[in-house]
């Protein structure tokens, strides 16, 4: 006999919807301190305690955030496992929500012990995470996704755990020289490692499954996870013995798993059988391609001109242009998909249900993301030429975009 | 009196919320048996393992049998095998889609 959804499916949707909102909040709240402190990032100097706090709100408050309400409803989806702990979650959520919020803080204001507190407790909500995730995903059959997802998961244990190893050090020193090699990994394994790895697995089950794509060929799919791997390890050993050819051949080999994602993504494309498809997946998409050109250019002409590696534009792309984009063009997509679910999930085929289109406006969409897009354009301009009040223009007209995306998404709640 | 043909016109009003597509027409519908009870079980797939629209189309399928039979003792079946491939489509649905490519 078949039931309806059950209390657990539509709290399956609460879930997400949680530490999604949380995550926009957050980027919004991000964007204003990025905005503010724009000039110092222009001027070349990333380390600033607010910049910090920054850096911290977007990655572990929007994107990891996001990122965990996105695999509770996701893994079920693309590797056909059950949550293994349930009631995990909500306490998860809440350690880490108040380690992330106090950790950021903390940073703002540079208190070392307030830092030791908030990292710990951030690192133990990440911890609950991961673990849960593990022993779910374990139980998937093999694959390039549950590989991807593990992968992704070992690299986010190693990232807080490092993250944590740095806050102890500003606390009671002990790393030296050591701290500013760990740090660079720190990023490495937090961007390339943990989001980009979790990007290109969830997206071999999500861009197929929205665009409705069959029988295409798929061996650029685990190319892609391995150099991306094998890369991220080479670079990281280039970072912690100062070896110049380590930390280039390690970024040659990322490069070739980007372009191996990048062939995959196109074949699922190419073999579509819905020819229109959303926004937010055309964005998710786009972000590849996009970023990519915007960091090659950058380094170009940061070499070419400068004669220096233009480390804070590149970091910036690959942090707004690459990740964040990602997640925001599929946010687009998933939002009004879990909404419409919740909401009229069972009262599906009955008259007066809007239907999933009906739930966005997609016009509107496509003005927030041409904002984004052309104030990571010339922020990314501005912070290779050093133009800082250029930068805090462009910027502004990114929190802009923030703003009016966060509600253009919470509107669908109302629907 | 529900009977096969009956069941797969009322089948053609369960739309596919993701797609804009009746599952008839989406090709999901594998096998309809109509019991002497009036019961209905409908075996189906899906166009991709763990499609989150699962319990929705579910339940679209029970509201629409309910409906036209008064009673709730029907079955949704889901399988696997065969797999979806887009080949099961109808004309009009490849035409949805992307003018019958």
């Amino acid at each position: 006999m078949l039931t309806a959804p059950s209390t657990a499916d539509i709290e399956d949707v609460k879930l997400p919807m949680i530490f999604i909102f949380t995550g926009l909040a957050l980027f919004v709240v991000a964007q204003l301190i990025l905005t503010i402190n724009m000039g110092a990032l222009a001027r070349g100097l990333p380390g600033t305690p607010p910049l910090l706090s920054c850096a911290h709100l977007i990655l572990l408050g929007f994107g990891t955030m996001t990122a965990m309400g996105a695999m509770y409803q996701l893994v079920p989806v693309a590797l056909q496992v059950k949550i293994r702990y349930r009631k995990l979650t909500y306490p998860q959520y809440g350690l880490y929500a108040v380690g992330v919020l106090g950790l950021a803080f903390s940073l703002y204001v540079f208190k070392p012990a307030l830092l030791a507190i908030f990292g710990t407790l951030t690192v133990i909500g990440a911890l609950m995470f991961i673990f849960n995730m593990v022993v779910t995903t374990r139980s998937a059959e093999k694959g390039t996704i549950k590989t991807a997802v593990l992968l992704a998961l070992a690299f986010l244990f190693l990232t807080v755990l490092l993250g944590l190893t740095l806050a102890l050090d500003f606390y009671r020193p002990f790393l030296k020289s050591w701290h500013e090699r760990l740090f660079h990994v720190h990023i490495l394994f937090g961007t390339l490692g943990w989001f980009t790895l979790l990007i290109m697995g969830l997206s071999f089950k999500l861009a197929p499954m929205f665009t409705l794509s069959h029988k295409y060929e798929s061996g650029f799919a685990p190319a892609s996870i391995h150099f991306l791997h094998t890369g991220i390890w080479v670079a990281a050993l280039g970072f912690l013995f100062h070896t110049l050819i380590l930390s280039t051949l390690g970024g040659v080999i990322v490069f070739f798993g980007i372009v191996c994602y990048g062939i995959q993504m196109k074949k699922v494309v190419d073999h579509r059988l819905k020819k229109k498809y959303d926004l937010g997946i055309k964005i998710s998409l786009l972000a590849l391609p996009f970023s990519l050109a915007l960091i090659i250019l950058s380094i170009v002409y940061g070499l070419a001109v400068s004669h220096a590696f233009p480390t804070i534009a590149v970091v910036y792309v690959i942090i707004i242009g690459w990740i964040a984009f990602v997640i925001l063009g599929y946010l687009y997509k998933i939002i009004p998909f879990l909404w419409w679910t919740y909401k009229y999930g069972e009262k599906a085929g009955q008259k007066g249900v809007p239907l999933l289109k009906e739930m966005m406006s997609e016009t509107r969409g496509q003005w927030w993301f041409a904002m984004f897009l052309i104030a990571i354009i010339i922020n990314t301009a501005a912070l290779v030429l050093h133009l800082a009040t250029f930068a805090f223009i462009t910027q502004s007209l990114f929190l802009l975009s923030s703003v009016c995306y966060t509600l253009e998404l919470a509107n669908v709640l109302r629907k | 009196m529900i009977d096969n043909e009956k069941v797969l016109e009322l089948l053609k009003d369960v739309i596919d919320p993701e797609l804009g597509i009746n599952i008839v027409d989406l090709g999901l519908v594998y096998g309809i048996d109509v019991y002497d009870d009036h019961s209905v079980k409908v075996t189906m797939t899906l166009t991709t393992p763990g499609c989150p629209l699962h319990n929705t189309i579910e339940t679209a399928i029970m509201y629409a049998l309910r409906e036209a039979t008064g009673h709730t003792h029907h079955v949704v079946e889901l399988v696997w095998e065969p797999q979806w491939t887009p080949d099961m489509m109808s004309e009009t649905a490849k035409q949805a889609l992307w003018g019958g490519r």
